[in-house]
């Protein structure tokens, strides 16, 4: 089971700035104390409090203005020195990070060699920052939660019990853990739930579940769901979920910030296709196996493949589940192939010296991911889907198209098709009606664009159709510019429309359906005194 | 001898492997009921490269039964098949793949639909030359895949087209001078082609549109115009 640990720096600020525990210092924004050291803590200085009230508490107090930009610069050190245990650590602010990975340990108790190898990282990191800072043995500047969901790991760090920096909530107690906590705890959500809304919101939520006596997390869940929907609107359902320690369907991809790189470099320039798939394959095995050993599996892999002459071809793949190496050695060739078609711009003019594979989404290796399409002839999506990408490679992406319902007065605009790598299912609702539109059946043939025609009436003046669609003399026959004309034996319309009335190009149009004596029917159009066939009932 | 040492399943993929290139019982494809008769096997024969001439309706006519069973369907180098009529025609468009501009790369990307798909139906165009659609055919008869070419008129002579269906004339109903809409669709259709197809037969097929409930639109003015 993929376990979430959240690392928590205090005082990173303090940290940040270049100082220690046992400095007075504190960082202040605009007039007012933003953090605090330790040392000025027992002068009573605390975040919040205006500057010149620290100053008086404390006269010694040494005071920093506040720069975020080294704070992001100098976490990223400490983010880097984790990587060394799990490929998958995310800033989610400056001095709060997530480790994610299948060796955190289950068990709250959990002893493993895991941890030693981590404190001994983050105190090595402490000392690779600049200046570096340096902490006396007792005292650690983190603390680390650890629990099944992020939010979860992120509570658990800031209720780390005394005199142990790492607070383990065992694998599926998640959710228990944080019924007990207070109902403040929620304002930590915006920091590993970026589409939160303003953190105004949030505040108004709690604040309001305090008024009417919810004090815990777990009062807040035990009310019914569409209440407290209703009541807060949708800043709720984010709340809900991060409460109820639920994994969103689409988190099973974990984005990874620091992409994994593979680069396989060749020292001559291979031309031959099947040489660069094979020199790939090791590189593939290797990365997917690092992978492996974390408990994912690639989702979604960006290749490049770079010539002698410094051209690039640079793609994303997207498994169907996930990639084993003999796929990814297959989009690969696929990639390569496509490219020197030339399909999508010019191919290129000299062998392959270098790949660059990326592992850019990952799933859980042990579970499915969720398929897009529903399961009942898998054997035969999985064909498809090879199919589908195959044919991509070669035209380009989204060169396969699903048709999917649009809307609109015309039957061209009926249905509009979109790539499929972004399928969905048709859903099943009606065509929205609008006024004026065509009645059914729908021509069958629409030509790529209106074919001019020419229509006239018995006496063998062109037919007219006023502003207001009243047609003066009856269409007799028609015919397209310089073929024999086809007398009309039944017409139906108009139907008026007045198109694009927001562009520059807008038009009026009257549409009418010709049957002629040949037997075809056509749907045919005047605009500006003109005629043109749209579209042929066959 | 050999049933001494073969299992059973193996035997069977055996029997697979050298089955007649003209099996005794075709497995086939349904179509609609009154598509049927066009047919000499009652349906879309698997392995059969078949042409429809002169509809696009009569061409989703065809497969929609299939789509409606769960078949998938690829439509390649036809932009100008409206798949709204598709729909109305009762072709579940859940089940189509296009590929609106296959270009000169036509060949491949047929050919890896025909490897996935049950039916990949295929305009006629400039890239479709003869050794292609050879080579097309054989692959539909080797994958027991059904290849349907689409064209507005059918050109005499293409090689390997097991049944051709022509729509000779189209009847229309509904529409007078300037009153009601194009309502009723019937089509008269030649089948012709060889083996058991090779006696041609004509029938006449009776489109009738499925309305997905749709409430009829008129046209609002139609009668002012013919006071006028």
């Amino acid at each position: 089971m993929i376990r979430i640990g959240v690392i928590r720096y205090p005082d990173w600020p303090i940290i940040a700035a270049g100082y220690g525990p046992t400095d007075c210092v504190a960082i202040i924004d605009k007039t007012r104390i933003y953090s605090s050291s330790l040392a000025a803590r027992d002068y009573q200085v605390i975040p919040g409090m205006p500057v010149a009230r620290a100053l008086a508490l404390c006269p010694t107090l040494q005071l920093h203005p506040i720069n975020r930009a080294r704070e992001h610069e100098q976490f990223a050190v400490i983010a880097e020195h984790c990587t060394i245990l799990t490929p998958f650590v995310q800033i989610l602010h400056p001095g709060v990070l997530q480790l994610t990975g299948s060796q955190l340990p289950q068990q709250s108790n959990d002893d493993s060699e895991f941890w030693i190898l981590l404190f001994a990282a983050l105190a090595d990191a402490l000392k690779a920052i600049e200046p570096p800072v340096s902490y006396p043995d007792a005292v650690t500047p983190y603390l680390i939660g650890v629990a099944d969901t992020v939010y979860g790991a992120l509570v658990a760090a800031h209720k780390s019990p005394k005199n142990s920096q790492l607070h383990s909530v065992a694998a599926g107690e998640t959710r228990r853990f944080l019924h007990t906590q207070a109902i403040d705890m929620l304002a930590l959500l915006p920091l590993v739930h970026h589409g939160l809304p303003a953190k105004g919101e949030l505040q108004q939520l709690i604040y309001d579940c305090k008024e009417v006596g919810v004090f815990t997390c777990g009062a807040l869940l035990a009310l019914p769901r569409t209440t407290v929907i209703d009541r807060f609107g949708t800043i709720a359902q984010p709340v809900l979920n991060a409460l109820s320690a639920e994994v969103a369907p689409t988190s099973s991809a974990v984005f990874i910030p620091n992409q994994r790189r593979f680069v396989i470099e060749f020292a001559t320039a291979l031309t031959d296709l099947s040489a660069v798939a094979f020199a790939a394959r090791r590189t593939f095995d290797k990365g997917l196996a690092v992978l492996h050993d974390t408990g994912l599996a690639c989702y979604q892999a960006g290749l490049s493949i770079v010539t002698e002459n410094d051209e690039r071809s640079e793609r994303s793949w997207q498994a169907r589940e996930y990639f084993t190496a003999a796929l990814l050695q297959e989009r690969l060739r696929w990639q390569l192939e496509g490219w020197r078609a030339g399909t999508n711009g010019p191919a290129p003019s000299a062998g392959v010296t270098q790949i660059i594979f990326i592992i850019e989404r990952t799933v859980s290796s042990r579970q499915q991911p969720t398929l897009l399409y529903d399961a009942t002839d898998n054997a035969r999506t999985a064909l498809l889907d090879t199919a589908v990408s195959r044919i991509d490679g070669l035209l380009g992406q989204g060169a396969v198209t699903q048709p999917y319902r649009a809307a609109g007065r015309h039957p061209a605009q009926w249905f509009d098709t979109r790539p499929w790598s972004r399928k969905r299912h048709i859903t099943a609702r009606p065509l929205p009606v609008f006024a004026n539109q065509l009645p059914s059946p729908a021509p069958a043939t629409l030509y790529p664009s209106p074919r001019p025609i020419e229509v006239h009436a018995a006496n063998g003046t062109p037919v007219v159709v006023t502003g207001r669609g009243i047609i003066l003399d009856a269409p007799h026959m028609m015919r397209f510019s310089a073929q024999s004309w086809d007398v009309i034996t039944a017409w139906a319309g108009p139907w008026l429309a007045n198109e694009r009335w927001w562009e520059t190009e807008k038009r009026r149009a009257a549409r009418f359906q010709f049957v002629t004596e040949s037997g075809l029917a056509y749907l045919v159009a005047q605009s500006n005194s003109r005629w043109f066939a749209e579209a042929l009932y066959d | 001898m050999s049933s001494l040492f073969l299992p059973r399943n193996t035997h069977q993929q055996l029997a697979q492997l050298v089955r007649p290139a003209t099996a005794t019982t075709p497995e086939v494809i349904a179509v609609s009921n009154e598509l049927a008769p066009c047919f000499p096997w009652g349906g879309l024969r698997r392995g059969d490269t078949i042409m429809v001439g002169g509809s696009s309706t009569l061409t989703f006519t065809t497969v929609a039964h299939a789509t409606q069973s769960g078949l998938w369907c690829g439509v390649v180098a036809l932009p100008q098949l409206n798949l709204a009529a598709g729909e109305e025609t009762g072709v579940d468009l859940s089940r189509i793949v296009l590929v609106q501009e296959p270009s000169r790369h036509l060949p491949e990307v047929a050919a890896a639909l025909l490897d996935a798909l049950d039916i990949v139906i295929l305009g006629i165009v400039p890239e479709l030359t003869r050794e292609t659609l050879q080579k097309l055919s054989a692959r539909t008869r080797q994958r027991r895949k059904v290849l349907l070419l689409s064209t507005a008129t059918p050109p005499p002579s293409l090689p390997g087209i097991a049944i051709t269906l022509d729509a000779v004339q189209h009847r229309w109903g509904g529409a007078t001078e300037g009153f009601g809409y194009l309502e009723h669709h019937q089509i008269d259709i030649r089948a012709y082609g060889h083996g058991r197809a090779a006696r041609s037969r004509e029938h006449t097929l009776s489109c009738v549109p499925v309305r997905n409930k749709q409430p009829d639109v008129l046209p609002g003015i139609a009668k002012v115009t013919q006071v006028l």
